[in-house]
């Protein structure tokens, strides 16, 4: 029986994987030249390496480029991380804002700010919103149990974020320190603004950490497609799996939520939309995510600075405003092809 | 030489015995049949084989060697196993289905060598799936689902190859094309184990037959007097007309005997066994 007359097609990602790269050069840039002080796309470049006029470079290097920098850092690892929660729970509606992780993270970083300890120690702030997101992961995988319908991982979900918000309107509650609350409740609705080159050191190598983790488990991913059996049969050891998929998620999104606040929906929507483009494949989907997570992020924080508002239009505000149209469009149409 | 031996497997669930006293040997080049009603610890056994379910007593030795010292990946490179009814979560192409059948010969980071390609081609084939090599999983009928999970199976080329109920969901056709196909699989040396609730393919293909009933295995050996008319009563109550045809024996249930018990009860008196 001869087997050579069947053509068997590896697949490509070259194509999509450059495109996703120069959409995400000119994101990058878009970030880098808009904001309140006018400067042209030529000076922004001159800026970033050192040439042109001070205040120029001030602006591109201590205000813009750590923005850009963050935003690309934190899309990356939301929409890689939502890709691989997706991978795992075999299920299109699993992110890290919708199953509680970022609300937990938030949770952590209210309890640093709430108390002080991030002005005493710095890394407080990441290190409580990580163990948050690593309590919610931790909570959902025993909560909906391993093959987890859509409705006990959104169920498990809303029990884990409500959970969350409750203990967080809880220390805001308590606080008789108006500018606490005030920091707490701004910082909550999720931005970029006034970050610095320290936040990028901070956060980057928890983040590296946490993609390291959540990408490595790409093959285990794929065969999670077939079902636990069958992934066990192919060599999968699952209980690692699971718990390399919690750490990385909790990292990532934790590292993120410290720096950001809590940033909703770009894990829900980017893989969403690149799923049909990498065959439907998880592990192909991982790489495309974070790139497809970073122009978002980057986008839309772009967008928040073009925008004629009054005050700045917060990041976590926007993306949630055109994530929650799509998440209800992602349950009619489940909805739909379960009938 | 014994490809896989299992002695004494005890699996207990709620209380309740699934598999009692169970003991097998199964050589290469064979094609054993694991037959038995509703309920009687068939798939349970065929987890136990893979190393899938952990037995509460007992020993699955692969190649001599306890199952449980066997790390994850050695046993994939050696065993392949196809649930009841396989799942396909994405909607990925068929032939990256199949492909996922190589994983455990394919390096983390790596991609696929020319003799994974090879090999996959050759299951898409085997099992009659190769034209639909760019269909998505979903799009499939039952028939055609049921087949690229068996090539997804066979693309792994296993020494042991554990499959339950593959042919449930096919035509007589493609039924028949199976059973040929994992009778050349045991002939070209491989270890064939398959859950057959059609005793006609079972006594037809099949060179030894384990016959369960109740968690236990009651009689084993060819087909002609594993499934005896007695024993057909006792764990089936039900009676067969039989012949041969070229040299094979068939049987085909007819009639069900009085005190038919419903599907999934159990005897009275236990095994049932003559």
């Amino acid at each position: 029986m001869s087997s050579a007359d069947i053509a068997l097609r590896l697949p490509r990602d070259a194509t999509l994987h450059s495109a996703l790269a120069a959409a995400l050069a000119g994101a990058f840039l878009l970030s880098l030249a808009v904001g309140p002080a006018q400067l042209g796309l030529m000076e922004v470049a001159a800026a970033l390496f050192g040439g042109g006029p001070e205040p120029a470079q001030l602006i591109v290097r201590e205000i813009r480029l750590p923005r850009a920098l963050l935003g690309l850092m934190i899309g990356a690892t939301l929409g890689l991380s939502g890709a691989g929660l997706q991978g795992l729970f075999r299920n299109p509606l699993a992110e890290p804002g919708l199953i509680g992780a970022s609300s937990m993270a938030a949770l952590g970083g209210v309890v640093a700010m709430y108390f002080g300890l991030y002005t005493a120690f710095p890394l407080a702030l990441p290190a409580l919103a990580m163990l948050g997101a690593l309590v919610a992961v931790t909570l959902l995988l025993l909560l909906a149990g391993r093959d987890a319908s859509t409705l006990t991982i959104i169920l498990a979900g809303v029990a884990i974020s409500s959970l969350g918000a409750a203990l967080i309107s809880l220390a805001i509650n308590l606080s008789n320190n108006l500018f606490a609350v005030t920091e707490i409740v701004f910082w909550l609705m999720g931005s970029l603004a006034d970050r610095s080159m320290d936040h990028v050191w901070l956060t980057l190598p928890f983040m590296a950490a946490g993609g390291l983790l959540i990408a490595s488990c790409g093959r285990a991913l794929d065969a999670l497609t077939l079902g636990d059996d069958t992934a066990r049969s192919l060599g999968v050891r699952l209980t690692r799996t699971r718990i390399m998929m919690i750490v990385g998620t909790a990292l990532a999104v934790g590292a993120g939520v410290a720096v950001s606040g809590a940033i909703g929906f770009v894990g829900l929507v980017v893989p969403h939309l690149l799923r049909p483009l990498v065959g439907h494949e998880p592990r192909r989907l991982l790489p495309a995510s974070a790139l497809g997570g970073a122009i978002l992020l980057l986008l839309a924080d772009a967008g928040v600075r073009v925008l004629p508002t009054t005050a700045e239009l917060r990041l976590g505000v926007v993306t949630a405003l055109i994530g929650v149209p799509f998440f209800l469009f992602l349950i009619f149409k489940t909805r739909r092809e379960a009938a | 030489m014994t490809a896989m031996r299992l002695t004494g497997i005890h699996v207990v669930r709620e209380g309740r015995p699934i598999l009692s006293e169970v003991g097998l040997a199964l050589g290469p080049g064979e094609v054993l049949g694991i037959v038995g009603p509703n309920g009687a610890g068939k798939s349970t056994l065929l987890r136990v084989m893979a190393g899938l379910l952990a037995a509460e007593s007992g020993a699955v030795e692969l190649d001599g060697r306890d199952i449980r010292h066997w790390s994850r990946g050695d046993l994939a490179r050696r065993i392949a196993y196809l649930p009841q009814h396989p799942e396909c979560h994405w909607a990925m192409a068929v032939e990256r289905v199949v492909a996922l059948g190589r994983l455990p010969h394919i390096a983390p980071w790596r991609q696929p060598s020319a003799k994974d390609r090879q090999a996959i081609g050759a299951a898409m084939k085997a099992a009659d799936v190769a034209h639909l090599a760019g269909r998505r999983a979903g799009s499939l009928s039952g028939g055609e689902h049921a087949r690229v999970m068996l090539a997804r199976t066979l693309a792994s080329e296993p020494d042991l190859l554990l499959v339950d109920e593959p042919v449930a969901d096919l035509d007589p056709y493609h039924s028949i094309d199976v059973m040929d196909h994992l009778s050349a699989l045991a002939g070209a040396g491989r270890a064939v184990v398959v859950v057959l609730h059609d005793l006609t393919l079972a006594a037809r293909y099949c060179d030894r037959l384990a016959l369960l009933s109740d968690g236990r295995i009651v009689a084993e050996g060819p087909a002609e007097p594993t499934l005896s008319p007695e024993n057909l009563a006792a764990v089936y109550r039900v009676a067969a007309l039989r012949g041969s045809h070229e040299g094979k024996p068939y049987l085909l249930p007819w009639t069900r005997l009085p005190g038919t018990r419903l599907p999934g009860t159990r005897l009275p008196d236990g095994t049932g066994a003559p």
